[in-house]
């Protein structure tokens, strides 16, 4: 009878968080390395790190110099992202979600991560003129801030702005009805 | 009782697999994809900004050309990997729009000619594509990011917007398109 009584608690206990399931990292491989995804909190996101040479063929590919192309790759520690709302965990209100606020920690010390205006200064520095490529280099990174409703989402570049190689924890944040909240990635590396 | 014993133990065992296979599946299935085919309301309805671009025979075209119609506009570039997963059925869609007269314009940000006209034709894509070379009209309209759609009611307002790709042909997002459509 005990058995029975105990195998009935384990299956119901083990339906019960299942069902309850929504906070959630998965860290995954594809071909190109390590990828990072959440999923709670009204949030969907994932990020892996753009390898070097695609990086640059991209780059390369929308108008920049390849001396161009190779400083953004060096500089920039690109990451593809999506973010967007999770239906399941939403509850209906609206997912915000602020760069501003995310931050790099790289032995132990916290960074800002590098978004599209500071994009814009290096772009001056390095005289860049071409609208094309400034063009396609804007909006492929992601936007600064976004307000993401019901079956929204957002796909986007990420730059980290440190060398390749380096290892970093992220530290990601959003706001699910005001509501802040956090999650910090470990073990992410930039492309090389 | 020793057989009773045993098979009740076995059910149990059975009883306790299926739960964790039943866990497994539902841990799984929370789902990794991030469309949802449905649109937002835009608040507000403003009135959709006129553009005048270039589509890829080099004529302009307006917004105001398809006045008393329903619009849908899409934001995209060929680079953008969830604007070229949509495209597929943007095309679906835009068959199904001709036939109850709604109007769709696809407006690439930035880029050459060539190059899109190349990925217009390995997609086999033939709804109006317009080239916003200067992206003047990306930064007048309300958007952030790329893919973003809007969907334009006959009186000239923004009824829908959608941030990220779409399945365009899904029924649920045809509905609303048709709904709109008749009203």
């Amino acid at each position: 009878m005990m058995i029975i009584i105990r195998v009935f608690v384990i299956s119901i206990t083990l339906l019960m968080l299942s069902s309850h399931v929504r906070a959630q990292t998965i860290n995954t491989t594809d071909s190109e390395g390590p990828v990072f995804r959440w999923q709670g909190d009204g949030l969907k996101f994932e990020t892996a790190a753009r390898p070097a040479v695609k990086a640059l063929a991209f780059y390369m590919g929308r108008g920049f110099s390849a001396d161009t192309a190779k400083i953004l790759v060096n500089e920039g520690c690109i990451f593809r992202s999506a973010i967007g709302s999770d239906k399941k965990t939403t509850g209906g209100k609206p997912v915000s979600v602020d760069l501003n606020d995310w931050r790099v920690i790289v032995n132990g010390e916290q960074k800002k991560i590098r978004k599209r205006d500071d994009w814009d200064a290096v772009l001056d520095r390095l005289n860049v003129k071409s609208g094309a490529a400034r063009i396609a280099f804007k909006w492929s990174l992601f936007p600064p801030k976004q307000i993401f409703l019901l079956g929204d989402y957002n796909w986007g570049l990420l730059s980290f702005a440190l060398p390749p190689l380096t290892r970093f924890d992220l530290k990601i944040v959003w706001r699910l009805g005001g509501k802040k909240q956090t999650q910090t990635f470990k073990g992410l590396e930039c492309g090389s | 009782m020793r057989l009773m014993k045993k098979l009740m133990f076995g059910y149990c065992l059975r009883l306790q697999f299926i739960a964790i296979f039943i866990a497994i599946i539902v841990m799984f299935t929370n789902g990794q994809t991030y469309a949802q085919q449905t649109m937002q309301a835009m608040p507000g309805n403003p009135v959709a900004k006129d553009f005048k671009l270039k589509n890829l025979d080099g004529e302009f075209v307006s917004l105001s050309d398809f006045k008393g119609q329903v619009v849908m506009i899409n934001f995209w570039a060929t680079w953008c990997p969830p604007c070229r997963k949509e495209m597929p059925s943007m095309q679906r869609a835009w068959e199904q729009y001709q036939k109850n007269d709604i109007m769709m314009l696809a407006i690439h940000i930035g880029g050459n000619v060539d190059e899109i006209w190349s990925f217009v034709s390995e997609y086999n894509l033939d709804f109006p594509v317009l080239i916003d070379g200067n992206s003047k009209v990306s930064n007048a309209w309300p958007i952030l990011g790329i893919p973003t759609s809007f969907v334009i009611d006959k009186q000239g307002r923004i009824a829908y917007r959608a941030i990220g790709g779409r399945e365009w042909d899904s029924p649920e997002l045809m509905q609303m398109m048709l709904l709109l459509n008749k009203q």
